[in-house]
């Protein structure tokens, strides 16, 4: 049944009964017993065309629910790089109120070989000004993770919400862990340090990241040179470069 | 034999022009031929450095910040906003987009290339 939702949800036009199963390559009897299970529940529509059968979604919230549903298993399915970038990103947006929705898509939903990536920003009246509050995330992302990220605006609506992997709905839970709000503050020292190109920044960063990675060892260091030891023990970290690698590697797990 | 980062250099000149002629011609074509020469303006001094020139934008954007500074990053991040607008503006809106604003990115262009120029010696 998932399946077929699946289909008939990313096909976004009316389809063939005998198409949709072949596509789906689900078994013929379970797949006709799903599609009335469905049509029974108002999620899908079925009408008779000649002698054909065929399938349309119904526009409604439930069925978007089945959407955030599919887009939050593609999402976890993404690299663990993109998943990273975009956590980043859907932190700062819980204070922008105006923005109902962000959506990726584009080539990076694709697979490997992205320069950038595209998020597709949804509100009622979005203006440029709103979008401007994201340029410093935007300016974080792209300084430490060394990828473009492009917002784009739109309103709204049903039509709009299939225009991409939904990753963020403002009716999110503020939810991290302790270890995920010091990468957070990790992020901001260590753009500082990008930007501010000063030896004191940089140091404050790497003890920052020292924190994140012994909390997420579950070891509480009492002291930062306790923190800074155990770092220390499975890291090397000499410069700015090392920092932004073993940063991103340390996100990667954290943000899994 | 003419110097590379010179030709480079030349590159972003002719740019600069076509982006101030096609001004009331094609915005979308001036937003475009900008970000191109302000880029190859900076490529020009990166090879003056002796540095190897990444194909990626965003790694060209790195090494700006690293050898020319934050105010030379920020105006060729913000060109190429310009440029995403001018030619995907049709599918969305992400910066404000007009002769004005182009114009005034014209003008600060050619100070920083001259910039860049006096570096080149």
């Amino acid at each position: 049944m998932l399946k077929l939702m699946e289909k008939i949800l990313l096909s976004g036009e009316e389809k063939n009964m005998e198409f949709l199963i072949r596509e789906a390559k689900t078994g013929r009897n379970s797949s006709f017993e799903a599609l009335k299970f469905l049509e029974e529940r108002g999620l899908i529509g079925i009408k008779d065309f000649g002698n054909q059968k065929i399938v349309s979604l119904v526009r409604d919230n439930s069925v978007l629910q089945f959407k955030y549903y599919l887009d939050s298993m593609e999402f976890k399915s993404l690299d663990s790089f993109v998943k990273l970038v975009v956590d980043v990103l859907i932190f700062s947006l819980f204070d922008k109120k105006k923005i109902k929705a962000a959506l990726l898509f584009g080539s990076v939903l694709k697979g490997k070989g992205f320069n950038d990536i595209d998020v597709l920003l949804l509100g009622n009246n979005l203006k440029v000004e709103d979008l401007k509050s994201l340029d410093n995330v935007k300016s974080k992302v792209e300084r430490f993770f060394g990828v473009i990220l492009n917002f784009h605006k739109n309103d709204f609506n049903f039509d709009n919400l299939f225009n991409g992997v939904v990753i963020y709905q403002s009716s999110y839970v503020l939810e991290y862990t302790k270890t995920q709000r010091h990468y957070f503050e990790f992020l901001d020292s260590v753009y500082d340090a990008i930007v501010g190109k000063d030896k004191e920044f940089f140091d404050s960063a790497l003890v920052n990241l020292s924190y994140v990675y012994c909390f997420s060892e579950n070891f509480f260091p009492k002291t930062k040179s306790d923190a800074l030891d155990f770092f220390n023990k499975r890291y090397k970290v000499k410069n700015l470069n090392d920092l932004k690698k073993v940063g991103v590697e340390i996100g990667k797990e954290i943000f899994r | 034999m003419v110097k590379k980062y010179l030709g480079e250099l030349e590159v972003a000149d002719e740019f600069l022009k076509v982006a101030k002629n096609s001004l009331s011609l094609s915005l979308r074509t001036s937003a475009n031929r900008l970000y191109f020469s302000f880029e190859r303006a900076v490529i020009a001094y990166l090879m003056f450095k002796g540095k190897k020139v990444p194909k990626n934008h965003q790694k060209i954007w790195e090494l700006c910040a690293e050898f020319l500074g934050e105010e030379f990053y920020d105006h060729l991040r913000h060109l190429y906003d310009l440029r995403m607008q001018a030619d995907y503006g049709n599918i969305s809106v992400f910066v404000v987009f007009n002769k004005k604003v182009v114009e005034e990115e014209i003008m600060k262009s050619e100070v920083l290339i001259g910039k860049i120029r006096g570096l080149l010696k």
